[in-house]
């Protein structure tokens, strides 16, 4: 067992290294650069490129990042000049705290509307959940946030714009957290029906056992590993911040740090981000594996 | 005789889905006396399992009791409270299942699976639950039960499982005990073993049995009683005498020119024809469609459930009375002549 997470882990590392590299060579390989749209004067474009070693050969670069990233120095923002660790330490805990409040409320009504909607199948609860689950699939984002935003903040006043001396988190997570609810909703609602459908569920309905206690001792369980395969990554997604939400709130997030970076080709900012990015998923994805043997006695490996 | 623990009567079951109704029963009655171990034969869909799902109370969201009465001790289920179904579930009437590889829950060990059924029916709890999984584990011939209980369905062969559902079934001591196919997806040799188990238990705890099977010898050796069912309706009723020495339902001989045995191996003659469409039932008699004695009156109207000998019922218009006359003067004339 132990063997098995630790080949694992090397394997998270390696995973890890490639994902950099490939970012790292893809990105400098699109023509185009941080200096290049700005109306910048040759000399002051000369040396600003001097600065970022951006004039250096690219597999040069590469190491130089590399070794900056062993220290632990994401190095610098090529666009405003912070240290990227800064940013990080100032942006992801607000993502975080955002994404996190935002995936747990979907995943936990997610699976309870889901739950319902399959243990009710065909009556008008189930059509109903399963109604607004597609349409809220079907809503964009920031049409969401911006009715939302529109109908609380703006008309009826319940909750105050986004800042950081007040900060309301209901709205955003609201927003964010609706489309992975209504996604998890038809998860738990299919793979629900095909655990009430199996034959240990009959033995468990034969025994004279509630229909609460079937439902949640003996089908839940086995209805949660779809799931589980869907909040690993999602919840890596998720707490690196949105990019429409966190924009349309005005939220000073990790995720529209994001979309700057990208839009400016702020090079050490892009790589910073799509690390963390990368680092979290490998997490989750071990954490996912690690449930699913928690969850299933049939799946141990060794 | 004292009243029957449990009394079918005229029992209809149809599933209503997209493509109409099924009709999986249409009028079965049966009674099942204290102690006594009654057999259910009949080929693939001719309602075995609707059957029993019907008595428990198990049918799925599709599947409804169309007409007729279950009588448990007298009181009829239908008045039930949805509590007293409930309790009546394991402790009123067990039931086992056709495969022990996917009736137990994976996720969960075999000593939470008993000691929950213990609990229910019991009361039992903690410690105390939990010795009484380990004695009903022993009396169900499992070896190392401490063992097993903290193993999970995948680590244990279908027969072990078999035994552990049987566990399961008497953790209440029940009325009744349904085997919908026990042995089918086991092993000769481990057929032969659950069946004695069911045996031994029946004599220890004096329950009455329903045993549901496709094979003749199973039902020959164990039962009391043979109801024989084609297409939802019963075909015949009565001993095992009664059913494999003087059937008096063409199915039911049919069924038996079918089976292998000492004498007629070479003879083997399977029934010919498809089973009955229970979406699509004849007029007349179900079976009449494959029969090869029809009359012309089988084509058009239902059969007569008689009583051909005292306790042997049969439904087939063969035994009508009229067309026993007709043939007793049909032989007269002939000899006349
Ligand atoms: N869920 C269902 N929906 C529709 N029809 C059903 C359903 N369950 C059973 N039936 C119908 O009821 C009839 C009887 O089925 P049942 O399961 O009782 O057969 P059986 O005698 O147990 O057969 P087998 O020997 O294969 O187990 C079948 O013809 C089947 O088509
Ligand atoms: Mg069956």
């Amino acid at each position: 067992m132990s063997k098995t997470i630790f080949r694992r882990f090397l394997l998270s590392l390696l995973t890890i290294i490639l994902i950099c590299t490939l970012t790292f060579f893809v990105m400098h390989i699109i023509p185009g650069g941080p200096f290049q749209q700005k109306k910048l004067s040759d000399v002051t474009r000369e040396a600003l490129n001097e600065r970022y070693h951006l004039n250096e050969p690219l597999i040069t670069q590469y190491f130089l990042y590399l070794k900056g990233l062993l220290k632990g120095d994401l190095g610098v923002s090529i666009t405003d000049g912070r240290s990227i660790n800064e940013i990080i330490r100032l942006s992801f805990p607000i993502s975080c705290k955002l994404g996190l409040a935002a995936v747990s409320l979907a995943l936990i009504a997610g699976t309870v509307f889901g739950t319902l909607a399959a243990y009710q199948k065909g009556k008008f609860l189930d059509k109903l959940i399963l109604f607004l689950s597609t349409f809220t699939t079907a809503i964009p984002s920031f049409v969401l946030s911006i009715l939302l935003l529109f109908v609380f903040c703006v008309k009826l006043k319940w909750f105050p714009i986004w800042s950081i001396h007040s900060p309301s988190y209901v709205l955003p997570v609201l927003a964010l957290s609706m489309y992975p609810m209504a996604y998890t909703t038809r998860l738990a609602r299919t793979s629900m029906l095909e655990a009430l459908g199996q034959d240990y569920i009959r033995t468990a309905k034969a025994k004279g056992l509630s229909s609460g206690k079937v439902l949640f001792r003996h089908a839940l369980r086995n209805s949660l590993i779809p799931i589980i395969t869907f909040a690993g990554p999602e919840i890596a997604y998720i707490v690196t911040g949105s990019m429409v939400v966190e924009s349309i709130f005005n939220i000073a997030g990790i995720g529209s740090s994001f979309v700057t970076a990208i839009t400016a080709r702020d090079y050490t900012m892009i790589m910073a981000t799509t690390l963390l990015l990368a680092i979290l998923m490998v997490i989750m994805n071990l954490i996912c594996d690690i449930l699913y043997q928690v969850i299933d006695p049939r799946i141990r490996y060794d | 005789m004292s009243e029957p623990v449990l009394k079918i009567q005229d029992l209809s079951v149809s599933f209503f889905d997209r493509a109409g109704e099924a009709k999986a029963l249409s009028g079965v009655s049966f009674d099942l006396e204290k102690g006594q171990i009654l057999g259910i034969v009949g080929e693939s869909g001719s309602g075995k399992s609707v059957t029993m799902q019907a008595i428990l109370q198990i049918l799925n969201s599709e599947g409804r009791i169309t007409g007729g009465k279950i009588l448990f001790k007298g009181e009829d289920m239908s008045l039930w409270s949805p509590q007293k179904v409930r309790a009546f579930r394991g402790k009123g009437c067990a039931m086992i299942f056709q495969d022990p590889m996917t009736s137990l829950n994976p996720l969960l060990t075999i000593g939470k699976q008993i000691t929950e059924a213990v609990t229910l029916h019991t009361g039992k709890r903690g410690r105390e639950a939990y010795q009484r999984a380990v004695e009903l584990l022993t009396l169900v011939g499992m070896n190392d039960p401490e063992r097993r209980m903290k193993q999970y369905p995948h680590e244990l062969s279908g027969g072990r499982r078999q035994r552990i559902m049987i566990a399961m079934a008497l953790a209440s001591e029940p009325d009744i005990l349904i085997a919908d196919e026990p042995t089918t997806a086991l092993d000769v040799t481990v057929q032969a073993q659950i069946l004695e188990l069911i045996l031994e238990i029946r004599n220890k705890l004096g329950m009455a049995v329903i045993i549901v099977s496709h094979n003749l010898g199973i039902i020959a050796e164990v039962c009391d009683e043979v109801l024989v069912l084609y297409g939802g309706s019963v075909c015949e009723k009565g001993t095992v005498q009664d059913i494999f020495y003087h059937p008096r339902h063409e199915y039911t001989k049919g069924l038996l020119a079918s089976i292998p045995n000492g004498q007629s191996r070479d003879r083997l003659k399977p029934i010919g024809g498809s089973p009955v469409n229970v979406r699509h039932l004849p007029a007349g008699c179900a079976f009449c469609p494959r029969c090869e004695e029809a009359l012309k009156i089988c084509l058009t109207d239902k059969p007569q459930t008689l009583e051909v000998s005292p306790g042997h019922i049969a439904t087939c218009w063969r035994n009508d009375p009229e067309y026993r006359q007709y043939l007793e003067n049909m032989g007269k004339e002939a000899h006349h002549d």
